[in-house]
Formats: structure tokens, sequence, C-alpha cells
């Protein structure tokens, strides 16, 4: 099936809640950061990847705790996710 | 259901502390590798200038799907904010490359950019297209990169027909907050943007104009062909000519 439109896709299908449900953002000092959460394989505690990182502080960038892709484990992060 | 999994793990461990450390080392540079395509990224000093960058679409009162890459205002004011309070920040730069996006949104974020106190540079990098047009010229002084391009087209709505006569002047007024923001903020005419946003042939079936570098520059929408190096050093120049000012207010007082 081939579609001839101007609408944008997500008009057309509409994304699944659970795409939704697997990113969130979370605040952190001086910004917000965008993150993922990882299944783990043994049902350890969850994980979270960084997705990306929200600030307009240049030196956050360098943070290597908030680079995209480095893990974060629930508790050390559970003072922002209130 | 947890518990299960918890007493199943005691089991799985024994195997696992031995190359643990090492292991781990090893993953932290294959994560860094493949999510940075680097192994370190530098360090720097406390700055006195914020980077602000508007990537992907401008995000409106619809929310996009999280696979598109987006510029959310709920992120974004809130920094600008914070951005005028704070005392340690002199300076902001804005990073633009964008495909463009809600109009209303991307006017908010450029009426913000534009009403700061503290001194603003703006770059496009790559696009400034649509709605990234009033952002891109919101600032003090602005920067084009040679190969950057910004497309200059009539505000138009996707997934509605526009119906009625209400709506279609609904549209033109939108249309003329477009170009009565970029005309106060740019040398730019009224006429000659008007001119470039409804030009024919330029854009394959659409009208509009797409500006690339040097072009912005010399119609007068964008000061100045250039990058990062001249945006700063802008940005440092301004901040230079601020503080003396507000010191000789200082004295006046």
């Amino acid at each position: 099936m081939i579609l001839y439109t101007y609408q944008s896709q997500d008009l057309i299908f509409p994304v699944d809640d659970s795409v939704w449900e697997q990113q969130q953002t979370m605040e952190v000092d001086g910004g917000s950061l965008i993150v993922e959460a990882v299944n783990q394989a043994g049902g350890g505690a969850p994980q979270f990847r960084v997705v990306r990182l929200i600030s307009t502080d240049p030196n956050m960038y360098l943070d290597s705790r908030y680079q995209p892709g480095s893990m974060l484990s629930a508790d050390s992060i559970s003072r922002g996710m209130e | 259901m947890n518990q299960d999994f918890r007493n199943d793990q005691p089991g799985q461990n024994p195997d696992q502390p031995q190359d643990q450390g090492k292991g781990k080392e090893k993953d932290g540079i294959l994560d860094k590798i493949q999510q940075l395509g680097s192994t370190n990224v530098p360090k720097m000093e406390d700055t006195n200038i914020h980077v602000l960058t508007i990537v992907g679409q401008i995000e409106g009162h619809m929310q996009l799907p999280p696979q598109n890459k987006t510029t959310k205002y709920e992120h974004v004011i809130p920094q600008l904010v914070a951005a005028e309070q704070n005392r340690k920040i002199e300076g902001l730069l804005v990073i633009l490359n964008t495909v463009g996006g809600d109009v209303e949104a991307g006017l908010a974020l450029a009426e913000m950019i534009s009403s700061l106190s503290k001194p603003t540079v703006t770059l496009v990098l790559g696009g400034g297209h649509s709605i990234g047009v009033p952002i891109a010229v919101a600032s003090d002084y602005s920067y084009i990169a040679e190969t950057a391009t910004m497309t200059i087209h009539p505000v138009r709505l996707t997934g509605l027909v526009i119906g009625v006569p209400q709506t279609f002047e609904y549209m033109d007024k939108m249309q003329d907050r477009v170009i009565s923001f970029v005309t106060r903020n740019s040398d730019i005419s009224e006429e000659k943007f008007k001119d470039l946003m409804l030009s024919k042939g330029n854009l394959t079936r659409d009208i509009g104009t797409n500006v690339i570098g040097e072009d912005a520059v010399k119609y007068g929408m964008i000061n100045e062909v250039g990058g990062i190096g001249k945006a700063i050093s802008k940005l440092n120049e301004l901040i230079g000519k601020a503080g003396s000012s507000s010191e000789q207010g200082e004295v006046v007082q």
C-alpha cells in the first residue's frame, strides 16, 4: 500500500503508547536528562540509559555521567525522579 | 514476581565477579566509542557563556513521537529564564540546526531570546528553516555558516484543510507576526522578505526561497558569515561592552 499524502506519518499511524513510556525526563542540577529504562537480563535493579542532556551549560556536556549512552542506576537518580 | 527474580540471583553470581572489574572498564570504553565516537572528551573551565541548541523540529502543543528529534518549549523556556536570572551567565550563544515547526512556539522562543537583557549571538549551522528564521534573527548579532541554509516560506497548516475565510485570515495574521518579527530584528525590508517568501520556481512545487549562507547576509537577514570562533569572539566583545556600560551606569547612580 502506498499513501500519497502531505500529512505527517504519525497522524496516519498513531504512535503506540508503549513508545512514550520508554523515555522519560528527569531533572539534574543545571538541566534535565532524557533517559530510557533498560531491562536488566538478570532481573536486577532497573537502569537508565542517558538519551539526551538538555542544558545550556557547556560544561555539563563534558561530564561523563551525562554523556549519551552512559548508564545510571535507579537509586543514583531517585532524588531527581521525585 | 519480583521475589522470584531476586531468589534466582545468588545462583548466577559466582561466575561473574572474576572478570567483572576488567570487563566493566572495557565495556565503558567500548560504550563511549559506540555512543560518542571517541574515548574521552576535553575538560573545560567554568564558563560565563551558555549555549542553547535549537535542533530538530520545534514542538508546539502536539507532542511529537519520541523518535523525532525535537526542541520542546517546556525545556527551552526555563533555560532562558535561568540564563536571564543567573548572574554567572554573561552571554548566550544560540546554535540552530532546525527544520522549523510550530509557529507559536517558535515565535515564543524568538521573543524570549530577543528580550534577554544579556548579549546574545545566534549561529545557524546546517539549517535554520521556516520558523527557525525568526529565532536566527532574534539575537543581538547573527552568524550563518557558509553552507547553512534557511528556507523562507508562507505559514501553512499540516493536517487541516483551510475551509473558511476566518481560518485563512487567522493564518494571514500569523504570517504577519512572523514577517513583522523578522523585519524588526534584522535589516531585511518587509517587501524583500515577502518577496522571498512568496517567490515561485525556487522550491520544487512550492512557493518560497531557500537562502544559502552568503545570500542571507546579502538580504540583510543575518549579520555575517562565520562559524563558532567568530560567534564566541563576538559574544565576548558584546559582553565586554555590556560590562563597561553597566559600570558607567553605576557611577552615575
